[in-house]
């Protein structure tokens, strides 16, 4: 049950998002039909799957939300702001049911927006209701055809579900006919070679026919065929039967003949009608399946599959090394070509985890337009990019850090309609999302055109918070870098949209735990733009191999600033101050801080390395070179040693540890007048664990 | 146990220092020899370090320090007994070095004694039962207790060790913070 009711949240949030887009793009075009009906359609999945998984105050409301989007497909409803705002807000509902259903405050809010989508239709129903009464009122008859398609087994589809539903609409049979060019020796059970024909009499109008076919339209055969007959004659399914050979349709010719009804003009109009609408659908038939199509999996079954291909990518690295002292001509031949597939099939791989960062995109949009509405800004959200990928993680854990820079964009870059007036600049201000690929890296730009930010302003605020000393020369950079030190918001009023001192800190250390890197860069009145910088995906890292007391680790590259060599005999404790490119660096001495015993090099390698804006470097035995590691979790067990983010394994099979910069950083600072203690020598003394 | 049949369990049995203990078989994946070993710089020192499991990285624990005993250099005995163990809710996996693997045998449950008392000089909280197998006194250990506390877990309660254990607790809290 909890697995069930895990895939309706899943579906369920998916259906939504989806929605989502589906009205943001409306709202953009009130006349755009195709929107309606994507929109209606979703409700209706929406409401079908909530029924279904026993949701029944969702699948009440929405059922109201979808008779309104049915009036507006029928014309009877014209769409409006007021309409969309209301639809929004009923989604955001329906968010709040999806992910806590039992939770009774929400059912205040659900009375109210009921009563108001009900007030909605009530209010509009149009002139000509009456006349429509009237129709209803009339029966007609029907020849419907449905050739299912072959493999509509596959989705689920339930073909005597939707005959059931069709017959029920009023009065009338269905016969079905067998492909006979079909073996039975042969046959594919797994595929529909049934088709069927059936007649109905009833009140209901054409298209709700045709609903009750909307899910399996796109790929099955669907003719509705409107006769000149308000009933059906008593008798006829007998004598049709009596003559029917299963084998071959009885076809609208021999059924029109049996019932005696010629020709008309008016229903030839009518069939032609259902033509121009058959072509209708092959059009919106032929958009969607230029998508890709796609398969639900597990991200535990991708993660499998990681793993494995990371253990494959590592006896390949071995394979290759041993073939390599074998001088095996043969031998070498197959491990290459053996490597080859190794490394493709990783690439592979690792592109089935990434997902585009698009899904992001609709949160942003409705942020947009929701905040920019409540503070009377006009403010035209433009992505570019958003089909580039990033790892499925990676986008999870950017949604926030994103979000909250798209707000400040709102909310202190882009001024007030009468402030850009005075400016000059258009009325309507612009953030621009774009996303591109760089190397191993993404590259996300955000920016605005608004008012900038004035680097004097910066440095007054962080006077005042006490953050820099009054007399501190800085650069710019150095001045922006002061927006993400903690307890830093420059915003003169506290909003409830961002400005709580609590935001661009977050931001950047967000971003820091993904890896990335942010920089900010501004001119005032003209905008600021935000580049954040990720790796593509979390488990592979470029790295710095080196040596510390005999053992090898790894350093993530994109930590590393610059290399220096210095005899040892300068690094006399584990940390000390050295002139590096004339500027005094701390340097901690990793020999002492790792507790090594063999012997030091005479030479040390000093990597430079920024935090903070505060250069400082570490010391290293020695560099091996760079590498391109799988980055593996040390697991429950290592959670204290927070300075390494994980370990690889090397082409010998050996295991290196990979350092997490920000957090070793941090953890040198913090330990600096301490020596870290590190028992090698005495193991009855439980040696402080340092934490 | 007014059940007919006597409930009989496998138990791992392993040496270290003196002692020989047993872990019931269910949480064993498997036994390996001592690769090489990469020491986490400034982990507790029971936590031996990691190493590669086919592709995996497996933590080690020293038994040894974890029981508070004297270690000693790795003999060509030395074996890494592969657990799988709920911690916390969680499932991990651990290598835990022995000094070297005995045999697995089956105890059937009324052979199983109480733990020992506190004067016999062991925490019985780590303690399922005994089981006297020929000459050797074999003491079961719950091995998920043994492994998901992140202290040193003392079996001796030798007078000399109390100071250590000050220290650990220390430790631990620090730990917390």
């Amino acid at each position: 049950m909890e697995s069930l009711k895990h895939i309706f949240i899943q579906e369920a949030t998916e259906l939504i998002g989806q929605l989502e887009e589906a009205l943001l793009h409306f709202e953009k075009d009130l006349s755009d039909e195709a929107s309606v009906e994507q929109i209606f359609r979703i409700m209706h999945t929406l409401k079908g799957s909530s029924g279904m998984f026993g949701h029944d105050s969702i699948n009440l409301f929405t059922h109201e939300l979808e008779s309104v989007y049915d009036s507006i497909r029928e014309k009877t409803l014209v769409a409006g702001p007021e309409i969309l705002e209301l639809t929004l807000e009923s989604l955001d509902h329906i968010k709040n049911l999806v992910s806590d259903p039992e939770n009774q405050e929400y059912q205040k809010e659900q009375d109210r927006l009921t009563k108001k989508i009900i007030g909605l239709k009530s209010n509009s129903k149009p002139e000509g209701s009456e006349v429509q009464a009237e129709d209803e009122m009339a029966s007609s008859t029907y020849y419907i055809s449905f050739v299912p398609d072959k493999e509509i087994f596959i989705n689920g589809t339930n073909v005597f579900y939707l005959l059931e539903d069709l017959l029920s609409l009023g009065k009338g049979f269905a016969l079905p006919c067998f492909n006979p060019n079909q073996d039975f020796e042969t046959v594919d059970v797994t595929e529909c070679h049934t088709s069927f024909e059936v007649m109905l009499e009833t009140t209901a109008k054409e298209h709700e026919i045709q609903d009750i076919f909307v899910f399996v339209a796109d790929t099955s055969e669907v003719s509705v065929i409107k006769l000149d007959l308000t009933e059906l004659p008593d008798g006829l399914e007998e004598r049709l039967i009596k003559e029917h050979t299963y084998s071959k349709s009885i076809g609208l010719e021999t059924i029109k003949k049996e019932l005696g009804v010629r020709d008309s003009n008016d229903k030839k109009e009518v069939s032609d009608n259902q033509n121009n609408k058959n072509d209708a659908q092959t059009n919106v038939k032929t958009s969607r399946k230029t998508g890709p199509s796609s398969i639900r999996v597990s991200s535990e079954k991708l993660d499998g599959l990681m793993n494995q291909i990371s253990e494959l990518i590592t006896t390949q690295a071995r394979l290759s090394m041993l073939v390599n002292g074998l001088e095996s001509a043969e031998l070498s031949a197959i491990t290459e070509n053996m490597s080859k597939i190794t490394r493709r099939l990783r690439d592979n791989a690792f592109s089935i985890c990434l997902i585009p960062i698009d899904t992001l995109m609709i949160r942003f949009q409705r942020l947009v337009r929701d905040l920019s509405k409540g503070l009377n800004k006009k403010i035209d959200f433009i992505t570019e990019g958003t089909d580039t990928e990033l790892d499925k993680s990676v986008i999870e854990q950017l949604g926030d850090p994103l979000l909250h820079l798209v707000r400040n964009c709102i909310d202190h870059g882009i001024e007030t309609t009468e402030e850009r007036k005075k400016q000059g600049k258009p009325e309507t201000g612009t953030i621009r999302f774009k996303a591109y690929n760089a190397g191993t890296n993404v590259v996300i730009e955000l920016s605005d055109d608004g008012a900038g930010i004035a680097p004097e302003q910066i440095k007054k605020k962080a006077l005042e918070k006490g953050l820099i000393g009054a007399d501190e020369e800085l650069s710019t950079e150095q001045v922006y870098e002061l927006i993400f030190k903690p307890g830093f918001s420059t915003s003169e009023k506290v909003s409830d949209i961002s400005g709580r001192g609590v935001g661009m800190d977050v931001v950047k250390r967000g971003i820091e735990d993904l890896r990335g890197e942010i920089n900010i860069d501004s001119v005032i009145n003209k905008g600021t733009t935000f580049t954040i910088s990720l790796p593509l995906t979390l488990s592979i890292i470029d790295g710095l191999l080196v040596k510390i007391g005999g053992h090898v680790y790894v350093i993530p590259l994109q930590a590393v600033e610059k290399c220096y060599e210095v005899p040892t005999t300068l690094l006399t404790s584990a940390s000390k101050q050295l002139v590096l490119d004339g500027e005094r660096t701390p340097v901690f001495h990793m020999r002492e801080v790792m507790g090594a015993s063999d012997e030091a090099p005479k030479i040390s390698q000093i990597i430079k390395m920024s935090y903070m804006g505060n250069d400082l470097g570490i010391s290293v035995d020695s560099i091996i070179g760079e590498h391109q590691v799988v980055l593996k979790p040390l697991g429950y067990i290592y959670k204290n040693q927070e300075e390494f983010s994980g370990a690889t394994i090397l082409g010998d099979g050996t295991v290196a540890l990979v350092f997490d910069k920000s957090k070793l950083v941090k953890k040198l600072m913090n330990h600096t007048t301490n020596t870290i203690n590190h028992g090698n020598s005495n193991h009855r003394k439980p040696v402080l664990s340092d934490v | 146990m007014e059940t007919a049949t006597i409930e009989s369990q496998s138990y791992l049995t392993f040496k270290l220092d003196q002692e020989i203990f047993g872990s019931t078989v269910n949480h064993v994946l498997e036994i390996i020899e001592v690769p090489k070993i990469t020491k986490v710089p400034n982990a507790p020192t029971f936590m031996r370090g990691v190493i590669n499991l086919r592709g995996r990285v497996l933590p080690v624990v020293d038994t040894r320090i974890k029981f508070g005993l004297p270690s000693v250099e790795d003999t060509v005995e030395t074996c890494i007994v592969v657990l799988s163990i709920k911690v916390d809710g969680q499932e991990i996996v651990l290598g835990a070095l022995v000094d070297a693997i005995k045999a697995v045998l089956e105890i059937e449950e009324d052979q199983i004694k109480p733990p020992p008392s506190i004067q016999s000089g062991y925490q019985s909280e780590f303690i399922d039962g005994m089981v006297k197998n020929e000459e050797d006194f074999i003491l079961l250990l719950n091995m998920e207790k043994v492994f998901s506390t992140q202290e040193i877990v003392f079996l001796k309660e030798a007078e000399e060790n109390s100071t250590t254990k000050e220290k650990n607790e220390t430790k631990t809290k620090q730990h917390a913070k």
